[in-house]
């Protein structure tokens, strides 16, 4: 039997400055400070328990959000009047909302591959093109290792 | 299919970041502003100072490119770009910049009314209701002056939108505080939520957000949930439309298309639509004639039929 429905938002993070000093623990309480400062004391106590940053890649700035289905839409809400995230200055914008971890991870499968070909088609010379696919595949090399 | 419009970016280097912001978050048509703003009445000058307005300023150059800020997958068409006149009138005599023939040349042209004066007029006559699309008010203070439902319902009827400016809440909490207070109000006061229009206004690329939260921003303001996608939507290019015809017709007569604009399209989609057309009309002719045939050749046979059967009888 199922415990308690939640929803699960995919997010891309937009930022000046890069944001590798970014934790999953100080993103969770960016999103606390400003449901707290939009929705007060009532807002924060409702999405406490099961508010959880899941997934966050510095790299490519995105992350994957969980929080009880009775409360995502004021989550969203929440999310899009965020301003700052580690003391920068940035914007959120969502890509997915789903009821498993799963299709959002599917949805961000697709995501980085649209990434991967968008830069590869945009850079100036082969020798760059070449260094980005060699790059890749020792990534997946050390993936294969450590499976 | 939906298409994004966000009409309101300022000019010069700052709106040329936005609009690129803008691009990777997928809209489709984007409007530049430029602002006319000029000082209160003077008694002694304002039947004769007649205010000039520029004309529209250069267009946003695109870079397809890899840019340190910009990596992230967009489409390959840029936006379209429009031109926009903002004009902020503080007394009656700043209405006579949009009967001013450079006016003509912007694609969409917007009124800020500051007084109540202002807004009585532009409510009030029907021939000022022509000459502008737009009216839009800074929702980062609150708004000057009580809106009454019967002017707003007039100005609905007249096709003329209202403007939901939302960079000023993305700034800091008092803006946001106000913000929310005025179009709050305002979505009270607007009954037909189809009369609204939410645009960027945004400083710098992190103040605007994607259509999609935009949608949930409207739900936030206090918008029915099935009409949030629609500010974006349908109500901006609505408001196009009505703007087409003012800057296209003359004396209620709107001009027809123009031979290069159909030749400007796609000329293998064209090609391959004007053969099957072809094709199509061909094969119905033909199945026409032999239908035709048909029958007359029943009626031969049956004639014969007849005379042979009149021969044989007659022996």
């Amino acid at each position: 039997m199922v415990k308690g429905k939640n929803r699960y938002f995919l997010m891309e993070i937009h930022c000046e400055n890069s944001l590798k000093n970014l934790t999953q623990q100080s993103m969770r309480k960016d999103i606390l400070n400003s449901i707290e400062e939009n929705f007060g004391i009532f807002g924060y106590a409702c999405v406490i328990t099961s508010l959880n940053v899941k997934y966050l890649n510095a790299h490519t700035n995105t992350a994957i959000i969980r929080v009880n289905h009775k409360y995502f839409q004021m989550l969203q809400q929440a999310l899009t009047l965020l301003r700052t995230m580690d003391g920068k200055v940035c914007m959120l914008r969502t890509l997915h909302i789903a009821g498993t971890i799963k299709s959002c991870q599917k949805k961000l499968m697709e995501y980085d591959k649209k990434y991967l070909l968008f830069t590869y088609e945009r850079l100036p010379n082969d020798y760059e093109k070449k260094k980005l696919v060699k790059k890749f595949i020792e990534q997946y090399k050390l993936k294969e290792k450590r499976m | 299919m939906l298409s994004p419009h966000d009409l309101y970016i300022p000019e010069g280097p700052a709106g040329n970041q936005v609009a690129h912001m803008l691009w990777t978050l997928g809209f489709k048509t984007v409007a530049m502003v430029t602002q006319v703003s000029l000082p209160p009445d003077d008694p002694e000058h304002s039947k004769h100072s007649r205010p000039t307005i520029p004309l529209p300023g250069n267009p946003i150059i695109w870079n397809h490119g890899l840019s340190p800020g910009m990596t992230l997958p967009r489409s390959d068409k840029p936006p379209r770009v429009l031109s926009r006149l903002h004009v902020t009138a503080e007394g009656l005599n700043h209405l006579h910049c949009l009967g001013n023939p450079a006016a003509k040349s912007y694609d969409v042209i917007s009124v800020e009314p500051r007084t109540e004066k202002v807004w009585n007029s532009l409510t009030q006559s029907s021939h000022l209701s022509t000459m502008y699309d737009v009216i839009s008010w800074d929702l980062t203070q609150r708004l000057p002056f009580h809106l009454k439902r019967s002017a707003v319902k007039v100005l609905d009827q007249r096709g003329v939108k209202i403007e939901i400016r939302y960079s000023g809440g993305m700034c800091g909490s008092s803006g946001l505080r106000n913000f929310l207070s005025s179009s709050m109000e305002l979505s009270k006061v607007v009954i037909n939520s189809n009369q609204l229009i939410l645009s960027s206004g945004a400083q710098s690329p992190l103040e605007c957000r994607s259509p999609a939260d935009l949608s949930n921003l409207a739900k936030l303001i206090g918008i029915p949930a099935h009409k949030c996608n629609r500010l974006t939507n349908q109500n901006a290019a609505c408001l196009l439309r009505k703007s087409a015809v003012r800057t296209d017709s003359y004396k209620g007569v709107i001009s027809g298309t123009e031979k290069q604009m159909i030749e400007e399209s796609d000329d293998t989609i064209n090609k391959a639509a004007l053969q099957r057309l072809l094709m199509h009309e061909s094969v119905t002719m033909e199945s026409e004639e032999c239908s035709e045939v048909r029958p007359s050749n029943k009626r031969i046979l049956e004639v014969t039929e007849k005379s042979t059967k009149k021969l044989k009888s007659e022996n």
